[in-house]
């Protein structure tokens, strides 16, 4: 058997580094998302009541 | 002040895919700890497992998913058609990067060579450029309805493109033989290496599904956000902000 | 004043390329810009690489084209540039004639600057590269027609989307190079045939693959263009 490991820990080694970045990539950004989406809906809280007073 | 936790958060939690980074996890333990080396490549053969499937899902099903929705975005002009391209030539870039990367490493060990310019391995690396001038073109537009037409466009030409890359490279090669290339024939698979491989497959396919799912889902988020803030009145300025000289 | 008809839309496309060839001759800078760029590429590829191992004959093919490619894509960007100063494309988009001609005028206009680099750029390179011009001259013209109308049916959609884009110029080369492989491929082989004095017809499945393109990204880029447009 031919002695190749590296290849094979290298080429494995690299695509779990790509999935799973690109995974936590994801993760990040619907996180920053929902942030935003949270500061929205205070702000428009901040609207509402400023136009009730 | 403490922000009361809204009910969504639990909603938050991506439930398929979590599934499908367990499926994948299960994939590599298989391959790697419980499925047999091959007596003649050795240990690179291993590398199929991950490169195989990927290959296929980038560039048939992402491809094919890019070039339809897009067709189907200018006919009907639904902007779920362009969120779905969008998101599949995003995943499918992934994909096809890690084709590029485990690609040769393969080829060295086993054919001999990093690269060799097979109808192929050229074919994917210039649909590869295609998806990156894809994601390009998005980031420099601004306006929603540009961006969906224009990459939409860029998506069918792409699709149209491939049939004449392929002959082309394919004409050059068989001009040009490589004697280097090595292809073995492909044995009969043992039956646990044919396991890992379906499993593969399979895990693979769910975490397509599944990150296409994650990143339509973000960009219906972020539209309605934009959507949003079009709307909003300007913010009040700061008036304390501005030190007065 | 009498009331003037539309024109059909090959008058209307000849009409936009004639004005496009105005601007260009009265002003003249990129034409020239792409003769002066690709004198220099021709000179710096011949010293890029070592003359005593390569032959010049077989260096030439791809300098041709790559140099084509280069100076084409000067051209293209300001095929829609020079419509964005005072948002003239409006005039252009709001004049009674259709969207396809529009894109035909343009394309016309854009050929004829490939093909005018191109009828100055092959004497230069048969002339540094040394290469025997007479006898291939016929053959040469034709695949470099072929090639121009490729390239340009492909960079002049590619220019009109580029020029609303942030990025404007720095975009066209990223989207319209990969479009560009199944042209230069079919180009520079025939060509390094020719040169190397093979009959044309080794050539054919070449052409082929080149006439393809051309009849499929002609048509799909005038229907394309439309879609390119503000609605």
């Amino acid at each position: 058997m031919p002695d190749n490991a590296v290849f094979y820990h290298a080429a494995y080694t690299a695509a779990i580094i790509i999935y799973g970045g690109y995974v936590i990539s994801l993760v990040v950004r619907s996180r920053r998302t929902r942030d935003r989406e949270r500061r929205q809906m205070q702000r428009g809280l901040a609207r509402e009541i400023n136009t009730k007073l | 002040m403490t922000t009361p936790v809204p009910t969504e958060d639990r909603r938050n939690i991506d439930w398929l895919l979590t599934i499908a980074v367990v499926a994948v996890t299960a994939t590599f333990i298989r391959a790697i700890f419980f499925t047999p080396a091959e007596a003649l490549q050795g240990l690179a053969q291993k590398i199929f497992y991950v490169h195989a499937p990927s290959a296929f899902i980038a560039l048939y099903v992402a491809f094919g998913i890019v070039a339809v929705s897009g067709a189907l975005y200018l006919w009907l002009r639904d902007e779920r058609l362009d969120r779905i391209a969008a998101s599949a030539a995003e995943v499918g870039v992934v994909y096809m990067t890690v084709v590029l990367i485990t690609g040769p490493m393969w080829g060295k060990p086993v054919w001999g060579t990093w690269w060799t310019w097979d109808a192929r391995l050229t074919l994917t690396l210039f649909l590869w450029f295609v998806f990156l001038g894809y994601l390009i073109l998005r980031g420099a537009i601004e306006d929603h309805g540009t961006r969906a037409r224009y990459s939409a466009v860029l998506g069918v030409l792409g699709a149209l493109l491939v049939p004449f890359i392929h002959l082309s490279v394919y004409l050059f090669r068989t001009l040009h033989p490589m004697p280097i290339v090595l292809k073995p024939g492909r044995p009969s698979l043992p039956n646990s290496m044919l396991a890992t491989f379906a499993m593969s497959f399979v895990s693979f396919a769910l975490l397509f599904v599944a990150l296409l799912r994650a990143r339509y889902r973000l960009a219906a988020r972020v539209d309605a956000l934009v959507a949003e803030e079009e709307f909003e009145p300007a913010p009040m300025p700061n008036l304390r902000a501005e030190p007065i000289r | 004043m009498s009331t003037r008809v539309p024109p059909g839309t090959f008058a209307a496309a000849a009409l936009i390329a004639r004005k496009d060839l105005a601007i260009e001759f009265r002003t003249r800078s990129a034409f020239l810009a792409a003769i002066v760029f690709s004198l220099l590429a021709i000179v710096i590829f011949f010293f890029a690489w070592d003359a005593t191992a390569v032959n010049a004959v077989d260096l030439a093919p791809g300098v041709l084209w790559v140099i084509f490619t280069f100076s084409g894509l000067l051209g293209l960007h300001r095929s829609f540039g020079v419509e964005e100063a005072d948002r003239a494309i409006d005039a252009l988009l709001a004049s009674p004639v259709d969207r396809e001609a529009v894109f035909l005028g343009k394309a016309l206009a854009n050929l004829l600057f490939v093909l005018g680099v191109q009828a100055l750029a092959i004497p230069a390179v048969a002339l540094f590269y040394n290469l025997p011009l007479s006898r291939v001259l016929g053959p040469l013209v034709g695949i470099a027609v072929l090639a121009a109308i490729g390239l340009v049916s492909v960079g002049t959609l590619f220019s009109a989307m580029a020029a609303n884009t942030r990025l404007a110029e720095l975009l066209l080369p990223v989207l319209a190079l990969p479009f560009f492989v199944p042209i230069i491929l079919p180009a520079a082989q025939s060509t390094a045939r020719l040169l190397s004095g093979r009959p044309i017809a080794e050539a054919m499945s070449w052409l082929r693959i080149l006439i393809a393109f051309d009849i499929v990204f002609v048509v799909a880029c005038a229907l394309a263009f439309p879609f390119t447009l503000e609605d």
